[in-house]
């Protein structure tokens, strides 16, 4: 164990925080946001028989 | 957390570390599921527009892309931590069989097929999760195998399986659609081919894994030499 540790500024450790969290998280929720155009798709085009006359 | 018959308490240097058996395993362990993975990754836009066309456009792909790079990431997180409880090289064995039969069956799910995006989207970040996983978990099988006293050393050499792969798998993938697409394949079925090898190069990782022994202690640096 080291004895002379000197502890971080709980300042600093949540500014460091913010400063990775916040555009971490901007960038998950608009990726979030972009992924749900996903499962908002039209279906596959199908086709549909007519029958002749 | 039980101790596993892997987990060594003593150490190799690097350049003999080089020399064993282990090290080359791990090697194409790392090489083959980086192939893989990056493979998907390169072509997932096209991938999913050409497997169901008509129904994802450009932006709703690049949603996809966005995805598989969450569990990319996500899976470092969830896949190394789930090693320290079941230890490297049965996540390894996840990896690789999983990622072996999850390959296979994708393309399955296209539009040809299934046509089930849902389905399509949920096995691929499963598989993209693996890659990052993978990736991830190495560092800690290399300090299993080889100690910690060269282990960033060992790590950075074990680098060029995931330099070969990056590439291996771009250049696999591209190659084999065109070749498939030359030969009359549309572009859907051409990706049929190039997932099945990809499914091949995870066995032929399965079983560099379950080669993967102790490291015999010829290896072993002396205590006065450290």
């Amino acid at each position: 164990m080291v004895e002379n540790a000197q502890k971080s500024s709980a300042a600093i450790v949540l500014f460091a925080w913010l400063l990775v969290g916040i555009p971490l998280g901007w960038g998950v929720y608009n990726t979030l946001l972009s992924s749900l155009k996903l499962f908002q798709s039209p279906p596959a085009a199908t086709t549909i028989a007519i029958p002749s006359k | 957390m039980k101790p596993q018959s892997l987990v060594t308490t003593h150490n190799v240097d690097v350049n003999t570390a080089f020399r064993t058996p282990q090290f080359w395993l791990l090697w194409i362990n790392l090489c083959m599921n980086v192939t893989a993975g990056i493979g998907i990754l390169e072509q997932a836009s096209p991938m999913i527009q050409e497997l169901f066309k008509g129904a994802i456009g450009p932006v709703a792909a690049g949603g996809f892309v966005g995805l598989l790079s969450l569990f990319n990431m996500g899976g470092r997180f969830f896949w190394s931590s789930t090693s320290d409880y079941i230890g490297r090289k049965p996540t390894y064995f996840i990896f690789l069989a999983l990622g072996a039969v999850l390959y296979f069956f994708l393309p399955e799910t296209g539009g040809d097929h299934l046509n089930n995006v849902k389905l399509f989207v949920t096995i691929s970040v499963v598989l993209l999760s693996m890659y990052g996983g993978g990736f991830a978990t190495i560092p800690a099988y290399l300090r299993d195998l080889f100690g910690t006293y060269h282990v960033s050393a060992i790590h950075r050499r074990l680098l060029t399986a995931w330099s070969a792969a990056g590439i291996l798998g771009p250049v696999l993938v591209n190659y084999m659609r065109e070749y498939r697409i030359q030969h009359g394949a549309d572009k859907a079925s051409a990706y049929q081919t190039v997932l099945v090898v990809m499914a091949g190069l995870l066995v032929v990782g399965f079983v560099a894994n379950l080669l993967v022994r102790p490291v015999d202690s010829k290896y072993w640096m002396a205590d006065d030499k450290m």
